[in-house]
């Protein structure tokens, strides 16, 4: 049997029933801190009718917002808000539009609110935050998220999507027509199946991993941009990056052409396939080989940034 | 004491001076009534513009007028046969269809520039064909040069003018970023001008041009929502 060793915790003298009784009051208390929201919280919980396929905005400035579309005509909004001293959290309801979450111009912190949002699937759902994280699935609709420091990551298959976050990192995981990702510093990471995709950043890298593309531009000044997996017939992808580096990791029996354009950093294949170089009459070069049938295009432009095209 | 020239006068006037220049012409309109003088013409001139209402709705009788005049039969063109036989417009229509000619003009600049940014109309960044070879091409590509840093100082004037809403920490990591680009930029332009022809480099050009201007324009964005 486990003993508690005299003057450790519990004073000299104390009858058991007081000592359990102390105990008592101890977890209770420790119950009740957990349980109910800390001073300036409070918890919301609502739900009403929406538009299957209506417009729906969210606000948050700090905390994180999670949003699920469901197969329900109706809106549910839970979750644990901090009021700032000039805003409450609202909901505004129009006529085929619900605007909820909360967005104070008066702060430049506020402490953080965590609202979970249920929304028709095909709505169309326009997410704003200052710090908030941000995640979504399910929604089929379009989707426009944007964040100044919230982390952005997307499920499911949502007709389109644009997700900013300025020093945020992004993860998309989506099948989707078109696709449009944007940082300053953080990273992107694209899977799934998308026709049209476009990563930007300035020194964030972005990673395309396992990720069906038909069209895509990925652009970066400083970033490193790296792509795993397979290229579909017919693809044609767009790499240009100032000073990152640019990674191709691809299946030995791949079919794409590929044109590298650098001016002071290098090619490096490690498949086989001879390499045809036309060099600029000042400095750089455009050099072009082709794997298999060629069945893809891949174009890469850095000014410094090294080229290496690995084989998995 | 020679004198700032009229585009260090106006781009001083309207903040868009680097760092270094900017310096040397406020030491210069320090010590020179004359530049100052000018300087401070132009600031109220844009104060003086930047108050003026952006519509101004003619009286509804003056309207009526107009459309009264254009949709009268036989009503003569705003042409004046001269007495020697020739043709002159009217100072004011003169001016009015200057005004239209220039509003086309930059109206098919700007389509022609979106354009070659976006062929597509994707909203994707595409290469920006620089086609011409040698001082044609770095003609082309100053062009493009001049139309981005138009835009960029419009939004930066614009940033300027509002509480960005943005926090100190925020704040500094977008200054880090656009030094960043500037310092790319700066590499891309020295290489094009050493190889105007090469499309790879021009290429390089837009694209840190592109990337400065979305920072800017999501920094103003931000700054707007918050505002």
């Amino acid at each position: 049997m486990m003993s508690i060793p005299s003057g450790a915790g519990a004073p000299k003298g104390r009858s058991a029933a007081a000592r359990m009784a102390s105990a008592f009051l101890a977890g209770t208390a420790l119950f009740v801190a957990t349980a109910l929201p800390a001073a300036g919280q409070r918890k919301v919980a609502e739900r009403f009718a929406a538009a299957p396929d209506g417009y729906i905005r969210v606000q948050n400035i700090a905390g994180s917002v999670k949003l699920i579309g469901w197969d329900r005509d109706s809106v549910a909004v839970s979750g644990t808000i901090h009021d700032t001293p000039a805003e409450r959290f609202e909901v505004q309801r129009g006529d085929g539009s619900v605007k909820l979450g909360i967005w104070d111009t008066t702060v430049e912190r506020a402490d953080p609110s965590h609202m979970e949002v249920r929304v028709p699937a095909r709505s169309q759902v326009w997410v704003r935050t200052g710090s908030a994280t941000v995640f979504v699935d399910g929604v089929t609709g379009e989707l426009d998220i944007n964040s100044v420091g919230g982390d952005i990551e997307v499920h499911g298959a949502p007709a389109g999507l644009f997700a900013e976050s300025m020093t945020g990192g992004i993860v998309i995981d989506v099948s989707s027509a078109t696709v449009r990702a944007k940082t300053v510093t953080g990273t992107i990471r694209l899977h799934g199946v998308i026709a049209s995709a476009t990563a930007t950043s300035i020194s964030g890298n972005t990673l395309i991993e396992d990720a069906a593309i038909d069209q895509g531009t990925f652009e970066s000044v400083d970033g490193e941009l790296r792509l795993v997996g397979t290229l579909r017939r017919g693809a044609v992808l767009d790499f240009v990056t100032h000073g990152g580096a640019v990674e191709l990791l691809l299946p030995a029996a791949t079919d794409a052409e590929f044109r590298v354009s650098t001016y002071e950093g290098g090619l490096r294949s490690e498949f086989r396939a001879p390499i045809r170089t036309t060099a600029s009459k000042i400095k750089g070069s455009e050099q072009r080989f082709t794997l298999g049938q060629g069945g893809a295009l891949v174009n890469i432009r850095t000014f410094r940034g090294r080229v290496v095209v690995r084989s998995r | 004491m020679s004198h700032l020239d009229e585009t260090h006068i106006n781009d001083l006037a309207d903040g868009v001076l680097r760092e270094h220049a900017r310096h040397v012409a406020e030491a210069h309109i320090a010590v020179c009534a004359e530049c100052r003088a000018s300087v401070e013409r132009i600031r109220r001139l844009r104060a003086d513009l930047a108050s003026l209402p952006r519509d101004i709705a003619p009286p509804e009788h003056v309207l009526a007028g107009v459309r009264a005049r254009m949709t009268a039969p036989g009503e003569p063109v705003p042409l004046v046969r001269t007495r020697a036989g020739g043709w002159h417009v009217r100072p004011s229509v003169l001016a009015a269809a200057a005004v239209l000619l220039m509003m086309l003009s930059s109206a098919a600049t700007v389509s022609w520039l979106r354009l070659t940014a976006d062929p597509a109309g994707t909203g994707a960044a595409q290469p920006l064909a620089v086609t011409e070879r040698g001082s044609s091409g770095l003609v082309a590509v100053l062009a493009m040069e001049r139309s981005y840093e138009d835009a960029i100082a419009e939004v930066q004037r614009a940033l300027s003018e509002q509480p960005s809403g943005l926090t100190a920490e925020t704040l500094r990591i977008l200054q880090a970023n656009i030094d960043i680009i500037d310092r790319a930029l700066g590499e891309a332009r020295a290489a094009l001008h050493a190889d105007p022809a090469n499309d790879a480099l021009a290429e390089m050009l837009r694209s840190g041009y592109e990337r400065k201007l979305d920072v800017l324009r999501s920094a103003s964005s931000h700054a707007r929502a918050r505002s």
